[in-house]
């Protein structure tokens, strides 16, 4: 079974820092620290572009530069998960694909895609793979929202960071990536749009659609899996808001020593949270059973269950 | 027609898992929540558990016109809302 065998990371030096927004959104530092659970916000340099920051993370999961370069020779497929690539056309993971000099028999996707978008590819990237009898891909995440957030809007400026993450995907692998459980509302999609190339955010229309409709999803999901509550070590939740994650723990009666949250000095990196994340309990071998579950744009929801291999 | 009582009000807000420093037992139904303490995602918190408990929607009209900053402003503006749905 193809699954998830490392992940790579690369998130920007650069920070601002929303202790200095509270008089301009009139927030108290209780706020900022309790609810919005998000101190800086990490910020891409201007010059870079998307598959820049793939590139990356491409060098952090292969650190080694011999080893990178053999590893590109080998890769079968590539997703790049993101709605704000270099350009509208052609796909960011085709700027990837030179940056990256990959094989000419290596596919290469763009995934439209945002909260939901890790969970979604790893189930197309690991279809594709099984389907092709291909050895190793590469899902790439990265949604940069730095340069399309208006920074007078509250809802938005406190929240967004950036940051690019490239997991990659063998037969070999350390998590088993088991079966999905996806849900869509598109009556809610204006809930999270971009116009006049800034994000606009319906907080409560979205608040409302997770907390009525997150928790029956993950339910679904783990019965399709065979699998109780009590066993999932940890619950990766995409990593909205502290006060989004914390809602979703006390409705669902959740330990929440079970629901990492990290965000607090990188921000809500869109498709990238749920991987970041990952990362760390990858190496963590008492994090054997694992319910990912990323939610929003869209409106959508998906869920998938990974299995530590012995 | 139903009616929403002071305790049904009292104990949705008890479920919010609101800041310590904010002492629901001795509040008055006039007084501002929004004074007490209560922010602008506890109040998106209230919003949805009172949809979910009367079986109603709220429209962002009246949560634009702060209708919803005292319990007695509650109980009026979901009495109003579920004699519309009852017709």
């Amino acid at each position: 079974m193809i699954g998830i065998k490392g992940i790579g990371v690369y998130i920007p030096e650069n920070r601002t820092k929303n202790i200095l927004k509270l008089k301009k959104f009139n927030i108290t530092e209780s706020f900022l620290k309790k609810k919005i659970g998000v101190l800086e916000l990490a910020k891409k340099n201007s010059g870079l572009l998307p598959s820049d920051l793939c590139k990356l993370a491409f060098s952090d999961l292969f650190p080694v530069d011999s080893q990178r370069a053999s590893k590109k020779k080998v890769i079968d497929a590539v997703c790049v998960c993101t709605q704000n690539g270099d350009y509208s056309i052609p796909h960011t993971s085709a700027i990837l694909h030179s940056k990256l000099n990959l094989s000419n028999d290596c596919p290469v996707f763009d995934i439209s895609l945002g909260c939901t978008g890790y969970v979604h590819s790893l189930q197309i990237l690991k279809c594709i793979m099984q389907s092709n009898n291909y050895k190793n891909g590469l899902l790439f995440t990265c949604d940069p929202y730095s340069e399309i957030i208006d920074q007078n809007d509250k809802n938005t400026d406190l929240l967004f960071g950036d940051a690019a993450t490239v997991t990659l995907l063998t037969n070999d692998s350390i998590y088993d990536i088991n079966e999905a459980e996806f849900y869509t509302d598109g009556t809610e999609y204006s809930a999270l749009i971009k116009k006049n190339n800034k994000i606009v955010m319906d907080g409560r229309s979205i608040f409302n659609f997770v907390m009525r409709k997150v928790p029956p999803n993950i339910n679904s999901c783990l019965k399709k899996n065979n699998i109780e509550v009590d066993d999932i070590d940890y619950f990766v939740f995409h990593q909205a808001s502290k006060y989004m994650v914390q809602s979703l723990v006390q409705k669902m009666e959740l330990d929440e020593d079970k629901v990492p949250f990290n965000i607090e000095m990188i921000g809500n990196t869109v498709s990238s949270t749920i991987p970041i994340v990952l990362k760390d309990l990858i190496t963590d071998k008492n994090a054997k059973n694992l319910l990912l579950s990323g939610f929003g744009v869209g409106l959508g929801i998906a869920s998938v269950f990974l299995k530590r291999r012995l | 027609m139903k009616s929403v009582s002071e305790k049904e009000i009292y104990g949705v807000l008890e479920k919010l898992n609101l800041d310590a420093t904010i002492d629901l037992k001795n509040i008055s139904a006039d007084e501002s929540l929004n004074s007490l303490g209560l922010d602008s995602l506890d109040f998106m918190n209230l919003y949805f558990e009172l949809e979910e408990k009367y079986g109603i929607k709220i429209p962002n009209e009246l949560i634009e016109k702060k209708y919803f900053d005292s319990i007695a402003g509650i109980i009026k503006e979901l009495n109003g809302i579920l004699a519309k749905t009852d017709g």
